[in-house]
């Protein structure tokens, strides 16, 4: 049994309304140009182009001297400014006297000889600080000028360079720097300071007359073994030393000796 | 279609590769590099994806179309309807206007009515003690029951082929992710591989294992924006359908009983 309004929805229903193929090969053809272009277009666009910036490089801590102990020497300051190029005037010859063509009727009385002007002194007007340094060319901050200027070593004595550090002895006027400079050259070549972690390490020892090292012990350790095991076995390696010099009159000369590590 | 695309992308690859010969890197973040370059599984997922937003903008190009008809001949039904004092004047404006949901509407409400009066009449005309009696409606229920069936055909009518872009609005993005999951994990083992795990290493696999859910989300955006515009859309033409059955309703209830 058929009704009437059941045909006429089927009707509707099977009518057009659907998507076709023609609207489908148009939405390939649109994704196919879209990959053309994306395809086809200069590189420059899809790509980010890296503009070289210099970064402006500000130091809060000022600029790093050379390592003496906490104090800058002079002689290390910056270079600020070019020194400004001295114009030379170039020489001017005077004119060579001439004769005169005419000669002047001769006064009878002589003008009055002019007085020289007077030198007036000109008040102090340079600034009491200090100027910017000039030299050949602008340098970074950072930078030292090789002035010629040896670093001043803090209290008098360096631990030979390298990765800081400090020697100490008990004796408050020890009478030999020399001796202790080659003291930590001889405990530098056995020192392995490349421990892969920073931390600093007192050591206390004592030299025997005849140089020989004893009583090896860790004062104020770091937070790491391996740091405190690697100053004990650069003293340990060490062994002996050259004996104490002669103007050094006790029989044993303790030492404090501290181990800086750098990462 | 899309083996004309990979073509082109191949020709392209063959011609940027000697002119970037001599700067070394610099190809390798380029976006069709990372294409062309990437291992064939990631290929096929973009494939999928390009299928996938091809065939939902073929249905978004259809709906568009078909909406806009539907609407511009639905309104001018309507007038037609208003400005007629006969159905069968509406009925013969019909078929010009076959793509309004009303026109659905319209052509089941009088085929329902044109049975039921059919009936009537000749019931009537056979009894010769009331002649010149107007035809009357046996059941205005039935009218409205007809009118109900049309809508629901109408509905689906309208509906067909939205869902598709549901789908793809949500399993996109998981496809991408799954290109760009397998992708990261190749790049790890070219890591394990390679023993370095330096940018320059790390980075041009990543790049191109991200291209994967780049694509994902290309195809699931614009899906979830016309899903919704549809969506929306259908639920006008409901609106409107219902109104106009109640409208024809009134008619025939007036007019027939």
């Amino acid at each position: 049994m058929q009704e009437a309004v059941s045909s006429i929805l089927t009707d509707r229903a099977r009518e057009a309304g659907d998507i076709t193929a023609a609207v489908v090969l148009v939405s390939f053809v649109g994704h196919g140009l879209l990959i053309a272009l994306l395809v086809l277009m200069p590189a420059d666009w899809r790509q980010h182009v890296d503009t070289d910036v210099t970064p402006m490089m500000i130091t809060l801590g000022g600029a790093s001297g050379p390592e003496s102990g906490g104090l800058t020497p002079i002689p290390g300051r910056a270079v600020q400014e070019v020194a400004p190029p001295q114009a030379r005037p170039a020489p001017q010859a005077p004119p060579a006297p001439k004769a005169p063509e005419m000669v002047l009727p001769e006064l009878k009385a002589k003008p009055a000889a002019k007085a020289p002007p007077k030198r007036v002194d000109k008040p102090l007007e340079k600034s009491t600080s200090r100027k910017p340094t000039t030299g050949a060319q602008v340098k970074p901050g950072g930078s030292a000028v090789d002035t010629g200027g040896a670093p001043i070593p803090f209290g008098g004595l360096s631990s030979g360079g390298g990765p800081g550090g400090g020697v100490f002895t008990d004796y408050a006027n020890f009478c030999c720097p020399a001796y202790l400079i080659q003291m930590s050259t001889f405990i530098q070549r056995n020192w392995d300071t490349n421990q892969g972690a920073a931390g600093k390490v007192q050591m206390k020892f004592t030299i025997r007359r005849d140089g020989v090292i004893e009583d090896i012990q860790i004062e104020k350790p770091s937070n790491i073994a391996m740091l405190d095991l690697a100053s004990q076995r650069a003293l340990v390696k060490t062994r002996r030393l050259p004996p104490l010099p002669r103007e050094f009159t006790e029989n044993k000369l303790t030492v404090h000796l501290i181990f800086e590590y750098q990462r | 279609m899309r083996t004309l695309g990979y073509y082109a992308l191949a020709l392209y690859a063959q011609g940027a590769g000697q002119p970037d010969a001599g700067t070394g890197q610099q190809i390798d973040t380029d976006i069709v590099s990372l294409v062309t370059h990437a291992q064939p599984l990631v290929i096929a997922v973009l494939a999928i994806l390009l299928v996938f937003s091809a065939v939902s903008w073929a249905i978004v190009l259809a709906k568009v179309w078909q909406f806009g008809r539907a609407e511009r001949q639905s309104s001018s039904f309507v007038d037609v309807f208003r400005k007629s004092s006969k159905f069968s004047e509406v009925q013969a404006v019909c078929p010009t206007l076959a793509a309004s949901p009303l026109v659905g509407l319209f052509q089941s409400g009088y085929a329902e009515l044109n049975t039921q009066l059919r009936g009537t009449a000749a019931g009537e005309a056979a009894k010769p003690s009331n002649p010149g009696v107007r035809p009357t409606l046996k059941s205005l229920d039935a009218v409205d029951r007809a009118l109900l069936r049309a809508t629901t055909v109408e509905m689906m009518k309208l509906e067909r082929r939205v869902p598709f872009l549901a789908t793809t609005a949500s399993i996109t993005p998981f496809i991408g992710l799954f290109g760009t999951v397998w992708g990261i994990m190749s790049a790890f083992q070219g890591i394990g591989a390679a023993g370095s795990t330096s940018l320059g290493v790390v980075a041009p696999g990543i790049a191109e294992a991200l291209i994967a859910t780049a694509a994902g989300l290309f195809a699931a955006i614009p899906a979830v924006y016309f899903y919704n515009h549809f969506t929306h859309q259908v639920k006008k033409f409901g609106a409107e359908m219902d109104d106009f059955a109640l409208e024809f309703l009134n008619i025939s209830e007036r007019n027939f009983t």
